[in-house]
């Protein structure tokens, strides 16, 4: 494990996974729900990106700014045009709201695949600079851009939880949103902050990762699920867990296939997903409440 | 105010008609849009089965583009024996299920002749079916040597060297450029597990000293990348449908083998918009086995055509030249049997042409059928060693080897 191109593969694996997994666990603390379509809120972020600045000729950064505001807008809908109805409806069920989002899910896929076409696109690096050897590796723009903006991330997401009093909100309505509504707290509005913040994020994260492979309108079902191990694998017990679990879902993904070959990661993954279901589903970091 | 439940249900049922909207606007076929140009006369009917929804559609929309200009460049220079060719389009979605049907619709709708643009399953299918319906066919952009070989061959042709032949020229580049050591680094589909069961057992001139698979998918590929520099290979080929798994692999081997050479199969020479997938430079020195020469005039002729329709940043490729053939080929035959009512006559015709100039492969190379010979490259040189340059595009024919015609 000394092939630093290899490590430099897993941190920006690890980041890429973090991010989503840190979209999962801000809706889940403040909704108490696992929004599957962060996946394809991200690929929206990557492929509108791309389709914008190759078709219209539009500057990266607006381009970036009009996917960030599409993928909001689709996460606000996601929330007060399907979530919160069918929740409203089956009596707070978690069931029928997950198969609404999953439905949800599909959705975004087709419709931008019909927008934005089928085919994979280049992915747009926000900043203009050549590759950087540090040595003898050779580092893209892009993934230090996906290294440091998910870090940032990670630094204002615990820095708003902590200090501010919407991040206070979304912590108290996370640990009982029946005793928070009750205590006149606002949980319709601090639900619907999870649901935009973690638009954001799962967005950004689409637009620094597509440069690595390209983005294609079903990019966002593999990224739900990568997402979500993440997530699993970390717990909810800290801002900072999605992260842990990212980063560990980097490292398999890279240093299997280096290890064994071909697609060990894949059976990785697995057993991974298995152990954690199995043993120790409430993840790596679990949230101590003081009596 | 809150939103009704009838609201909901109306709302709902408006988006789904917006969205079936939407999907019914994107999918018109432009095909059937030809003019007969200068030519009189009963106009003479050729079917296409094109794909141009499901797994070919990468393909054959860019071959079947070329046909429908191909078609009109024939019917503003005067027809087939000064009749106008009309096209009539079909899609199987290269679906072998589908083949019979589609077949039979365009024999229904008076079609004299066949072309077969769609995926080697569904035309593997076709080659039974023909023998129904009675027409002689062309798989313009074929390169399975099945698709033509015994049985149920008699009325199917194809015009480029197929798959068997790329292991000699693969084998021709390692002599010449001394290459000893091969890694191999693969897509996981089944497309390419079958076709490097049959390269690989063709590639005995060097030794395969690793070889790695990747996820068609795949996000990274640093580790089985790695895993061949540990091999310490003298060059890699990367086998794969091409896309993004395709420039991936580059990408990744350009920033970890930069000094070892690099060879891909021809999708990445036949896919211009998967080269702005790739870093800057990330392709450079890359060799592909293609079919496109720019040394070949009749090839430059194409382009400079193909350009003043499609506008100039058009990137043409393989499957341009080899669906314009394919019509020249059908106007040649037509011409030979003196019409193209009797499919006996049309077949024999065919199979008489000899020597026909190509606009792809090198300048030399020819096609020629006979009643034993289905396939028409004359030799290895339909083939061509390409290399890209610093500009991620191919830059022109590799220095140290191309397929020599005899070979």
């Amino acid at each position: 494990m000394t092939d630093l191109q290899l490590w430099l593969s897993a941190v920006e694996m690890g980041c890429f996974f973090g991010m989503l997994a840190l979209a999962y666990h801000l809706v889940y603390v403040g909704a108490g729900f696992f929004n599957f379509a962060i996946g394809p809120y991200a690929m929206i972020g990557g492929l509108c990106t791309s389709w914008l600045v190759i078709t219209y000729d539009l500057g990266v950064w607006t381009a970036a700014s009009i996917s960030i505001v599409l993928a909001l807008v689709l996460s606000v809908v996601t929330e007060l045009g399907v979530v919160r109805p069918v929740q409203k409806r089956s009596g707070g069920g978690e069931l029928p709201a997950l198969v609404a989002v999953a439905a949800v899910l599909f959705a975004i896929q087709q419709a931008a695949g019909y927008v934005f076409g089928y085919p994979t696109l280049p992915g747009q690096v926000l900043v203009t600079f050549g590759p950087v050897e540090v040595a003898g590796v050779t580092i893209q723009p892009n993934t230090i851009l996906m290294i440091a903006l998910g870090i940032v991330t990670f630094v204002v997401t615990a820095l708003w939880i902590r200090f501010t009093r919407t991040g206070r909100l979304l912590r108290a309505v996370g640990d009982s949103n029946h005793a928070a509504a009750l205590l006149g707290l606002p949980v319709n509005r601090v639900r619907l902050i999870a649901f935009i913040v973690a638009g954001f994020i799962a967005a950004l994260a689409g637009i620094l990762f597509a440069p690595k492979a390209g983005v294609h309108s079903l990019s966002g079902l593999g990224w739900s699920l990568s997402g979500f191990l993440a997530m699993v694998v970390g717990g909810t017990g800290s801002v900072w867990a999605p992260l842990l679990g990212g980063m560990l879902l980097g490292l398999v993904e890279v240093f299997l296939p280096y290890y064994f070959g071909g697609q060990a990661h894949v059976y990785g993954m697995l057993v991974i997903a298995l152990v954690f279901f199995a043993f120790k589903p409430q993840g790596l970091f679990v949230r101590t409440v003081r009596a | 105010m809150a939103i009704s439940r009838g609201t909901t249900a109306r709302l709902a049922a408006g988006l789904a008609v917006l969205a079936l909207a939407a999907a019914g606007c994107g999918g018109k076929n432009g095909g059937d849009e030809l003019t007969d140009g200068t030519a009189t006369g009963d106009p003479i009917i050729i079917g296409m089965d094109e794909d141009s929804t499901g797994p070919g559609a990468s393909y054959s929309v860019i071959a079947g583009k070329t046909i429908r200009l191909a078609i009109q460049e024939i019917n503003n220079k005067g027809g087939v024996l000064g009749r106008p060719l009309r096209l009539v389009v079909e899609n199987d979605e290269s679906d072998p299920t589908k083949v019979p049907a589609v077949l039979q619709k365009l024999q229904s709708q008076g079609a004299k002749f066949l072309l077969l643009q769609s995926g080697s399953a569904a035309i593997m299918q076709a080659k039974s079916v023909l023998s129904q319906v009675g027409l002689p066919a062309i798989a313009p952009t074929g390169v399975t040597a099945t698709l033509v070989e015994p049985p149920n061959n008699e009325l199917i042709y194809m015009l480029a060297n197929t798959t068997s032949d790329w292991s000699q020229v693969y084998c021709g580049a390692f002599k010449a450029a001394n290459i000893n050591r091969l890694a191999i680094l693969e897509d996981d589909t089944t497309t390419i597990a079958a076709l490097n069961k049959a390269l690989l057992s063709g590639l005995d001139c060097v030794s395969v000293v690793a070889r790695e698979k990747g996820s068609i998918n795949a996000s990274d590929l640093s580790a089985q990348v790695a895993r061949l520099k540990n091999a310490k290979p003298d060059a890699v080929l990367v086998t794969s449908v091409g896309g993004s798994f395709e420039v991936l692999a580059h990408n990744t081997l350009a920033a970890q083998m930069k000094e070892t050479t690099r060879f891909s199969l021809a999708s990445i020479g036949n896919q211009p918009d998967s080269w702005k997938l790739a870093n800057p430079g990330a392709l450079e020195g890359l060799i592909f086995i293609g079919s496109l020469s720019t040394d070949n005039p009749r090839t430059q002729e194409l382009i400079k055509f193909l350009k003043e329709k499609n506008g100039q940043d058009y990137e043409v490729t393989a499957y341009d030249a080899q669906a314009w053939d394919a019509v020249q080929l059908v106007k040649l035959a037509i011409e030979k049997a003196g019409g193209p009512d009797d499919p006996k006559k049309l077949n024999e015709a065919i199979q008489s042409i000899s020597g026909y100039q190509p606009h792809f492969g090198q300048p030399n190379f020819t096609i020629s059928f006979s009643a034993d010979k289905h396939l028409g490259a004359d030799g290895l040189c339909g083939l061509a060693l390409i290399e890209f340059g610093a500009d991620n595009r191919p830059k022109g024919p590799w220095s140290t080897y191309q397929p020599p015609c005899e070979g």
